[in-house]
């Protein structure tokens, strides 16, 4: 039997300020094999955060993940905004530049939020051409994370994977797919969530999220407060044997826990990855159907 | 009759009101279907409009601790949600939003009675700058000293990055420097005097230093920051020397390494 080593998987987290002492004092103890840094956080500083960042990134591979390139905005792209990530890539040449399918806000105002936005033929258009103003300033391609959502609209035309389907296939993007949010907004609308994650071709994915969401009692809330939940474990499962080697993390937050067990939480991606490999193997050895069965729920 | 249609560009205007301004238009109210349990469109929107505040006020309290220091949380709090109810951000970084707080407390008719609350707001949205400028290399004392008089009087000192000069009103400096304490021992401290502070804020390394400076001392780093010639600040000393403080700068230089660089002719 042939079981993925810890070589062919890439578990990452996020850089959180919480964890710099951490990382500057125990860095001999780290264990993943790549960070995630919100690009916001690192574009007008030169202080503390950006020389963590190049510290980091002297070791580790990084990817750049923003949450203000408001790539559903109807005015189009902020230059300044484009040129200031772009001096950030270029001093930090990343690994993966990442923002979500949402709008933040409308010249000259930012929400702060991954707002939702209806799914037409008109946003397409809109987030199409945004795509390509990003991917021509930045010149490389970016890729676009399907958002948590707490409401749907009458008008929209295609479902959220068609969507972003449409959009990456069109616009030579690719996905960050994260399986929380399929998750969270699934629950959300009302839809199967493997039904979403199964219309997901791993070739068009370049990285995974996982995060903790909470349960609101109205509605499930993307919070990245806690531990994964099981179901998106099983989710992560089942999409990652189509693809082994696409990087991985996990977000925390709010109630950021300490550095290892962020970690550790990555790392029961590393062990149901290995352990659905096992299944698979018996599957075709003949020898573990039940197994299966429960994984692919 | 045809529904009228009911653009991205029109949506988004109406949401963004929604969230920013509580104004709930019924074409956007309508078009909205809840998430899960939630009872309508405007529960809906509620998620992010308590999202927007939620992530301000955070932001708020993480540049200004020592205003919610002084204020308490109740307080502090209702500051943060007038303040976002007439301010919208406008950079894409939430650390940056909030640079006309001390402006806006200055001008508030309940903060009239501790009118040094807007030094405070000064004195934090400065420490935030110089957190997140650039660190230099000091350039040693010996360096400075060895180039003689003639031609350091030819040369301009290049500062680092992270030199902030402050003029405030009030005498905050102390309570300020409390607001990471549990407890201020000197109650004293919470009633600072009206008088003019100057104020040298600086960073080594990652370190945030903050002293006390003269007017003249402010003076003249303000002169040889803004890039005069040594020579030219020399002469202005010397014409007006009430005015500026030459030798106490250059005392200052010699103890913080706050220079980094001496540009000669």
């Amino acid at each position: 039997m042939i079981l993925p080593t810890n070589d062919r998987l890439f578990p990452g987290v996020g850089l959180r300020p919480t964890h710099y002492p951490f990382l500057e004092d125990e860095s001999s103890q780290i264990r993943v094999k790549w960070f995630e840094a919100i690009s916001e956080n690192y574009m007008d500083s030169e202080g503390r955060p950006f020389q963590m960042l190049s510290k980091i990134r002297r070791d580790f591979p990084v990817a750049l993940h923003g949450v203000s390139m408001n790539l559903a905005s109807t005015d189009g792209l902020n230059p300044h905004y484009l040129k200031r990530l772009k001096l950030l890539v270029d001093r930090i040449s990343p690994m993966i530049v990442s923002d979500h399918l949402c709008w933040t806000g409308i010249n000259p105002s930012n929400i702060h939020d991954l707002l939702p936005f209806p799914l037409t033929k008109e946003s397409l258009d809109v987030v199409l051409k945004n795509v390509d103003q990003a991917q021509t300033a930045l010149q490389r391609q970016i890729l676009i994370e399907n958002p948590s959502t707490y409401m749907s609209f009458k008008q929209s035309e295609y479902s959220e994977w068609d969507f972003l389907l449409e959009i990456v296939r069109r616009s030579g993007a690719r996905l960050l797919l994260d399986i929380n949010n399929i998750y969270v907004s699934a629950k959300n609308v009302g839809i199967d969530p493997w039904r979403y994650l199964q219309a997901i071709p791993s070739d068009l994915v370049g990285q995974v999220h996982l995060a903790g969401h909470s349960n609101q009692g109205e509605f499930l809330f993307d919070t990245h407060s806690t531990h994964v939940h099981s179901e998106v474990w099983k989710m992560f499962a089942q999409f990652m044997q189509q693809n082994q080697e696409i990087p991985f993390m996990v977000e925390w937050d709010e109630d950021i826990p300490e550095f290892k067990i962020v970690e550790d939480e990555v790392f029961k991606g590393v062990e149901i990855i290995q352990q659905a490999t096992e299944i698979k193997q018996e599957v075709a050895d003949g020898t573990g159907a039940l197994l299966t069965t429960e994984l692919s729920s | 009759m045809a529904q009228e249609h009911y653009s991205l560009q029109n949506f988004q205007a109406d949401f963004t009101q929604a969230i920013v301004a509580a104004d709930e238009e019924p074409r956007l109210l309508k078009e909205i279907i809840p998430a899960g349990k939630l009872a309508d469109g405007s529960a809906a929107l509620a998620v992010h409009r308590d999202g927007y505040y939620a992530r301000l006020t955070e932001a708020l309290g993480e540049t200004f601790e020592g205003c919610w220091y002084l204020l308490g949380d109740e307080d502090f709090f209702t500051l943060c949600r007038e303040y976002i109810d007439t301010h919208r951000s406008t950079c894409y970084s939430l650390s940056d939003y909030g640079e006309e707080m001390p402006s806006f407390i200055a001008s508030h008719p309940n903060y009239q009675d501790t009118p040094y609350l807007k030094d405070l707001a000064r004195l934090d949205l400065a420490f935030m700058e110089t957190f997140h400028a650039a660190p230099h290399i000091p350039l040693s004392i010996n360096a400075i000293t060895q180039l003689g008089i003639e031609q350091l009087e030819k040369s301009k000192i290049v500062f680092g990055p992270a030199i902030n000069l402050l003029v405030l009103d009030y005498s905050v400096l102390t309570l300020w420097q409390s607001r990471t304490l549990e407890q201020v021992t000197n109650s004293n401290l919470l009633s600072p005097v009206e008088q003019a502070t100057h104020l040298m804020m600086y960073k080594i390394e990652q370190q945030t230093y903050i002293q006390p400076i003269s007017k003249e001392q402010s003076s003249t780093l303000s002169l040889l920051i803004l890039g005069q010639e040594v020579g030219a600040v020399v002469k202005l000393a010397e014409d007006n020397s009430n005015d500026y403080d030459l030798a106490g700068v250059f005392q200052i230089i010699g103890t913080t390494g706050i220079v980094t660089k001496i540009e000669t002719k």
